[in-house]
C-alpha cells in the first residue's frame, strides 16, 4: 500500500529511487503479492514510457526520445534489481499480460525506427541527386550523410 | 502614356484575376472535407509591361494558373507505407487464422501427444489389460485425427488465399485501367492549358488504392504517371494499362502473369504480396514442420512396435500406417493401422506379462526422435514459431499504422484546406476586387469628364 502511494504521488524516477533504497537498505525481501504488485507498477511505467517514445519518434523529438530511453533503461534496471532480490514464483495473468504488451511495444518501436531510417535513406538519396553513382547507395547503407565522391560530383 | 483605356484594361485584368482567385478559394472551401483533395492556390503574375521610352508602364495582372499544393516526397513515402500496410494486413490476417490451429485446446496436437504417451504409460502397468490397450488405440486415433484436422485446415487456408489472389488481380486491373484513363484526361487538359488539379487528386487516390494492393513504383514525367511493380513490370504507361492475369500451375495454385511472364515471386508488397507470402512461404513452412513431426513420430512408434511382441506372442506390426517416404502430406494422411487392441506390441519377450516394449514406447516421449528434439519440444517450437511470426507481423502492422497516420497528417497539413486561411484569402481577394472596381468607376468618371468637356 505504501508502495502504491509512492507511485501515485511521484514520477517514475522517484519510484525507482525508492525501490533502489529499499533493496540497498537490506529490508526484508518483498512477499509474493507485494512483489507482483511492485513488478506491475514498474512494468506499467515502462509501458507508458515506451508509448511516449513512439510519439517522440514520430514527432522527431530527439530530446524527448533520449529522455525516455534513459527512463526505460532505469526502469529496466529497477525491475532487474527487484527480481534479483526475489523473482515472482508464479507468473500471474496480469504480469504475463503486462510483459506481452511491453514486448509488443518494443517491437512496434523497432518497426518505427526502421521506417524512419528508411525515410532518412530516401532523403539522402534525394540529396545526392542524379549525379550520385551506384556506389553511393551502398555507401549510404553503412555510413549516413557521407558526401558524394568528387568524381561523381564532377560528373 | 497608355491613356484612360489602358488604365481601364489594367483595372479589368485585376478584376478578372481576383475573380479567378476567389473561385479557387471558393473551391477550396467547398472541398474542405473531401478526402484526397489538395488545396489550390492561384498563381498571379504581373503582365508584360509596355515600354514607351523613356517610361515603362505596367499592364496589369494575369492569373497564370491554379496550382494544387502537393509534396511529391511525402506522396512517395505514403505510397510506400501503404504498400507495407497492405502486405502486413494480409499477413496478420492469415497468420491469426493459422494460429487458431495451434491454440492449446482439448483436441490440439500437443494435448493428444501427451494423451497418447499417458495411455502408453498406463498400459505398461498392466500390459495384458484389453481396456488399457483400447485406450492406447483410441489415443493414437485421436492424435492422428488432430494431425489430420490441422493439416487440412492449413490446406483449406491456402485455397482461400488462392482465391484472394484472383480477387486482388481483378481489383488491380480495374485500378490500372482507371489510372491510364485519367492519365489521358490530364494530358489532354494540360495540352489546352486547363487546370488538372481535380483529376490529379483522383489519380493520386487511385494510386494510393493500388499501392495497398501491390508494390508500385511511380515515375512522374510531365503530367503523366508511369507505374511499374518494384521489379519493373509495367502496369501503366501513359494512357495504356497492362493487365495482370492468373493461371493455375501444376500444383493447382494461382500464379500471377504479366505480358506472358510469371511474376509471382517478384511481388513482395501490398495486399497481394502479403497473401502470396502467407500462401507460398509461411503456411508451407508450417505444413513442412507438421509433416516432419507426423512422419518422424509415426516412424519412431512403428520401429518400437516392430521390436516387440503383441498379446498373441507375434512380432509387432505398424501402429500407424507408414507415412509417405518424402514426408510430404504425412500429417494429412496419418492414420492408425490396427483396430485390434491385442496387436499392440507391449511385450519385449513375447510373454503377455512383459511391459518392456510399452516402456520403450513411453520412453519416446523424451527422446530426440524429431530432428533431435522430443515430440513435445518440437511441437512447442512449432507453436512458438507460429505465435512469434504472428506477433512480429502484428507489431509491424501497428508501427506501419502509426507511421502512415503521421504521414497522412503531414499530407493534410501541406495539402489540406485550412478554413481560417481561406477566410483570410476571401477577404484579401474581395478587397482587391473592390479596389479594382473602384478604379474602373474612377476612370469612368474621368472619361465622362473628358466627354463632357468636349461637348460643352
Amino acid at each position: 500500500m505504501v508502495f502504491q502511494a509512492i507511485i501515485r504521488s511521484t514520477a517514475s524516477r522517484d519510484l525507482m529511487m525508492k525501490l533502489g533504497t529499499t533493496t540497498s537498505l537490506g529490508e526484508p525481501e518483498p512477499q509474493e503479492p507485494d512483489l507482483t504488485a511492485q513488478s506491475l507498477l514498474l512494468l506499467g511505467a515502462l509501458e507508458s514510457s515506451l508509448r511516449g517514445s513512439h510519439g517522440a519518434l514520430l514527432a522527431r523529438d530527439i530530446g524527448r526520445l533520449e529522455e525516455l530511453t534513459r527512463e526505460q533503461s532505469q526502469l529496466q534496471r529497477a525491475l532487474l534489481r527487484l527480481w534479483k532480490s526475489a523473482r515472482p514464483l508464479s507468473m500471474s495473468n496480469q504480469l504475463w499480460m503486462a510483459q506481452t504488451r511491453i514486448l509488443h511495444l518494443s517491437r512496434v518501436q523497432r518497426g518505427i525506427l526502421s521506417r524512419l531510417n528508411r525515410g532518412l535513406t530516401m532523403l539522402t538519396h534525394l540529396a545526392a541527386g542524379t549525379n550520385a553513382d551506384y556506389a553511393f547507395a551502398a555507401a549510404q547503407a553503412t555510413i549516413s550523410l557521407h558526401p558524394a565522391s568528387p568524381a561523381s560530383t564532377e560528373a | 502614356m497608355g491613356g484612360l483605356n489602358a488604365s481601364l484594361a489594367v483595372a479589368l485584368s485585376g478584376l478578372t484575376a481576383d475573380q479567378g482567385a476567389l473561385e479557387a478559394t471558393s473551391n477550396n472551401v467547398a472541398n474542405a472535407n473531401t478526402p484526397g483533395y489538395s488545396r489550390e492556390v492561384p498563381v498571379l503574375e504581373a503582365s508584360d509591361p509596355v515600354v514607351l521610352t523613356p517610361l515603362t508602364f505596367g499592364s496589369g495582372v494575369t492569373l497564370q494558373s491554379i496550382q494544387s499544393i502537393r509534396d511529391p516526397i511525402l506522396e512517395s513515402q505514403i505510397q510506400q507505407e501503404t504498400q507495407t500496410q497492405g502486405q502486413l494486413s494480409a499477413l496478420v490476417s492469415a497468420l491469426s487464422e493459422t494460429q487458431t490451429n495451434f491454440t492449446a485446446s482439448t483436441g490440439d496436437i500437443g494435448t493428444e501427444i501427451s494423451n497418447f504417451f499417458n495411455s502408453v504409460n498406463q498400459l505398461s502397468t498392466s500390459p495384458s489389460d484389453l481396456s488399457l490397450r483400447q485406450g492406447v488405440l483410441t489415443a493414437a486415433g485421436n492424435l492422428a485425427g488432430a494431425f489430420n484436422v490441422a493439416a487440412n485446415n492449413l490446406t483449406a487456408q491456402r485455397s482461400s488465399l488462392d482465391q484472394s489472389v484472383e480477387q486482388d488481380i481483378g481489383q488491380i486491373n480495374q485500378l490500372t485501367s482507371q489510372i491510364a484513363q485519367l492519365n489521358g484526361q490530364i494530358a489532354n487538359l494540360t495540352n489546352v492549358g486547363e487546370t488538372t488539379g481535380t483529376f490529379v487528386d483522383q489519380r493520386t487516390q487511385l494510386v494510393d488504392q493500388l499501392s495497398s494492393l501491390v508494390d508500385v513504383s511511380v515515375i512522374q514525367s510531365d503530367n503523366t504517371l508511369t507505374l511499374t511493380t518494384s521489379s519493373g513490370t509495367a502496369l501503366v504507361a501513359g494512357q495504356q494499362s497492362f493487365q495482370l492475369s492468373s493461371q493455375l500451375d501444376s500444383s493447382g495454385t494461382q500464379q500471377v502473369f504479366a505480358q506472358g511472364a510469371n511474376i509471382t515471386s517478384t511481388i513482395v508488397s501490398g495486399q497481394l504480396g502479403g497473401v502470396l507470402q502467407a500462401r507460398d512461404q509461411q503456411i508451407p513452412a508450417i505444413q513442412t514442420q507438421l509433416d516432419t513431426l507426423a512422419s518422424n513420430f509415426a516412424g519412431a512408434v512403428n520401429s518400437v512396435q516392430a521390436a516387440g511382441f503383441d498379446l498373441n506372442g507375434s512380432a509387432g506390426g505398424n501402429l500407424f500406417n507408414p507415412p509417405p517416404a518424402s514426408g510430404t502430406g504425412a500429417a494429412a494422411s496419418l492414420s492408425v493401422a490396427i483396430t485390434d487392441p491385442a496387436l499392440i506390441a507391449a511385450s519385449a519377450d513375447g510373454t503377455s506379462g512383459s511391459n518392456g516394449n510399452a516402456e520403450a514406447l513411453y520412453a519416446l516421449r523424451s527422446q530426440g526422435i524429431i530432428n533431435g528434439q522430443s515430440p513435445t519440444d518440437y511441437y512447442s517450437n512449432l507453436v512458438f514459431n507460429v505465435g512469434n511470426a504472428s506477433a512480429n507481423a502484428n507489431a509491424e502492422q501497428s508501427a506501419s499504422g502509426l507511421v502512415l497516420q503521421q504521414l497522412n497528417d503531414q499530407r493534410s497539413s501541406v495539402s489540406g484546406v485550412s478554413l481560417d486561411e481561406e477566410a483570410a484569402n476571401v477577404l484579401r481577394f474581395q478587397q482587391a476586387y473592390a479596389a479594382s472596381a473602384q478604379v474602373i468607376t474612377t476612370i469612368n468618371t474621368m472619361m465622362e469628364d473628358v466627354i463632357n468637356m468636349k461637348t460643352s
